[in-house]
């Protein structure tokens, strides 16, 4: 069937199509909006209503995309078109299964979409994690990104040389540049000046970015690097016995050209491993030491460690000791473990940082949850009421679906999966009508004395915001307290 | 003479016609001005290809699939394109990001497909027994 230049999807016209649905979604971030989005152009008659714990909407764009990653950002631009719409209402600074329980929400709506992500952090469990000058990456992301709650995290840069990040994802890479980043490199982003204030003249000789299996096996992306690697500020720097160890035979198979089934994993590890293959190689212990304990002459090193698990932290005086296991891989291609070697090694630092994962909670008892992965307990997006019947209604997207990895473009496709099941629930007539619930809503709010902003409030804040940064020639300037926001009511 | 009006207001630059396949394999016909790519095009003709770094290299959400023979006549993607072709959801060998694909004669009725976004979707209407 062909058509002329018209949105592939046609609206559902369903038998009751002058009978309206209402929706609720958890969780103003990507896999929210980008929920509310679809939904309004799949189906007619409908009102959405997004719920979101922040007074601000868009999640992760705001609060975990680097500062210096505009570009990126601007999904959020396209994502709240949704706004223009009069059956789209916003409930900033409202936490579900505190405010508002989901049994209620479940009364109140024709379906709920959960999207609300991870909040925590993933722990390491290990003695010494509280100590002074142990941050968690989501701590240092939402201080860097002037999030209401981090702002004013007691961190100091002051006689700093070497950080330690445990986890070699993007979010490791994404600290290591926005500390190393210059004055006039970080005036040019959104990054509040209580962060550009701690980071001047910081002495930061070295960064070690530590992951706990191979090279091959790494998490970050190619891209991020690449990036990264533009930057002169920054030496890359390899340690030769660990590159040794990750070229086993299975990481080499991970990287090799094995046709259409391995899809693009291999082509991705093997582009990564080429790239990585020019970098400067640290020869041995000797050297390695050294370094560490050399001042770098105003350029910083990332150093990339590979096959070591923390194991504690101790306090040596004013530094730290990151006692470290040292690792070597077993098991088939694809499915590589780390194994412990009868072999540990102490690393001298000044601040480590984990950043090992975020991770989700269960925000209220009557969500069905999956404890082993942590997060909500679904099939392909649709909530189980138990191991055999799905809690029809009641759907899950983004990182709350899946656990917290993947880049936005994941997220988008985890989403359209659960649309495209609950359009079938839908077509199935398994979703009950209900009258835009929008008043009842918010009178119970009122009730329970919740402030809240809505759409209106946010586009106040969002033109203040860039009006201000356009009179210092950044993207934006960033309200750091509730109370500022609040103002805007 | 014969003036060509098109959407884009040009009276008289050279057009191309050709096809995206949509995820639901519907097929929808698409005129462009050559010189335009294929994410401005997606989006002027309502064509559901999200772009969320809005062409700046920055993600892979406008990732396309390209008939082979095509794929093969344009210059190589950059490195930083190909680094996002690494992350991209369902990526083949002729997958390149819409957003960097500028149209010319050589897409005069190629048909340009739009990858599945999931596993799950069910393309031959088959509806999943309620539970």
């Amino acid at each position: 069937m062909i058509k002329f230049g018209s949105n592939y999807a046609s609206k559902i016209q369903h038998l009751y199509s002058n009978k309206p649905f209402s929706f609720a979604i958890i969780g103003s971030g990507p896999a929210g909006l980008y929920t509310a989005k679809h939904l309004f152009n799949d189906i007619e008659n409908i009102n959405i209503h997004i719920f979101e714990q922040d007074l601000c909407p868009t999640g992760l764009i705001r609060y975990g995309m680097a500062p210096d990653h505009q570009r990126i950002k601007r999904v959020a631009e396209e994502l709240l078109t949704i706004k223009q719409n009069e059956h789209c209402h916003y409930f900033g600074g409202v936490s579900i299964g505190k405010d508002i329980a989901i049994n209620e929400l479940d009364q109140l709506y024709s379906a709920v979409f959960y999207a609300y992500g991870a909040q925590i952090d993933k722990p390491l469990n290990i003695q010494g994690e509280q100590l002074q000058n142990v941050y968690s990456a989501r701590q240092i992301v939402n201080w860097y990104n002037s999030h209401p709650n981090y702002y004013d995290l007691d961190i100091n840069f002051k006689n700093k040389n070497n950080i330690a990040i445990i986890g070699n994802g993007n979010v490791a890479l994404d600290i290591a540049r926005i500390f190393g980043l210059n004055q006039d490199e970080l005036q040019k982003t959104d990054i509040n000046e209580i962060s550009i204030e701690k980071l001047k003249n910081n002495q930061i000789n070295n960064i070690i970015i530590i992951g706990r299996r191979g090279l091959v096996q790494s998490q970050f992306s190619l891209k991020e690097l690449r990036e990264m690697t533009k930057l002169s500020q920054f030496r890359f720097l390899l340690y030769k016995p660990d590159l040794l160890w990750s070229l086993n035979e299975e990481s080499q198979t991970e990287c090799k050209d094995l046709g259409v089934n391995y899809g693009n994993v291999t082509r991705g590890n093997r582009r990564k491993l080429e790239f990585m293959k020019s970098f400067e190689i640290i020869e041995d212990e000797a050297t390695m030491n050294s370094i560490l304990q050399q001042d770098s002459n105003g350029r910083i090193n990332v150093i990339l460690r590979f096959l070591l698990t923390p194991l504690e932290i101790e306090k040596k005086e004013d530094r730290l000791n990151l006692k470290l296991q040292h690792n070597q891989l077993a098991g088939k291609p694809f499915n590589q473990v780390a194994m412990p070697l009868n072999q540990q090694s102490i690393l001298e630092c000044d601040m480590i940082i984990k950043s090992v994962g975020y991770q989700s909670h269960n925000i209220d008892n009557d969500l069905p949850w999956n404890s082993e992965q942590n997060i909500v307990d679904n099939s392909d997006g649709c909530i189980k009421k138990d191991p055999t019947k799905l809690k029809t209604g009641s759907y899950a997207c983004g990182w709350i679906k899946t656990g917290p990895k993947g880049v936005i473009d994941s997220t988008f496709a985890s989403s359209q999966e659960t649309i495209v099941n609950f359009k079938n629930h839908m077509d199935a007539d398994l979703i009950r009508n209900v009258h835009d619930p929008y008043e009842q809503v918010v009178n119970l709010l009122r009730q329970r004395s919740i402030n809240y902003i809505d759409f209106k409030v946010w586009d106040r804040i969002n033109e203040f915001e860039i009006e201000q940064g356009q009179k210092a020639k950044k993207p934006r300037i960033k309200l750091i307290r509730n109370r500022d926001l609040l103002q805007f009511l | 003479m014969i003036r060509l009006f098109s959407k884009y207001g040009a009276s008289s630059s050279k057009m191309v016609t050709f096809y995206f396949k949509n995820k639901d394999n519907s097929l929808t016909k698409v005129t462009s001005p050559i010189g335009q790519n294929l994410l401005q095009i997606a989006h002027k003709n309502e064509v559901d290809l999200e772009g969320a770094c809005e062409q700046s290299l920055a993600c892979s959400t406008c990732h396309v699939i390209l008939p082979k023979q095509l794929y093969d006549k344009l210059p190589q993607p950059v490195p930083e394109e190909e680094d996002l072709l690494d992350l991209a959801y369902g990526l083949t060998e002729t997958s390149r990001l819409g957003c960097q694909v500028k149209v010319d004669e050589k897409f005069e009725n190629v048909i340009i497909q739009l990858p599945k976004a999931t596993r799950n979707f069910y393309v031959d209407g088959h509806k999943p027994k309620p539970h």
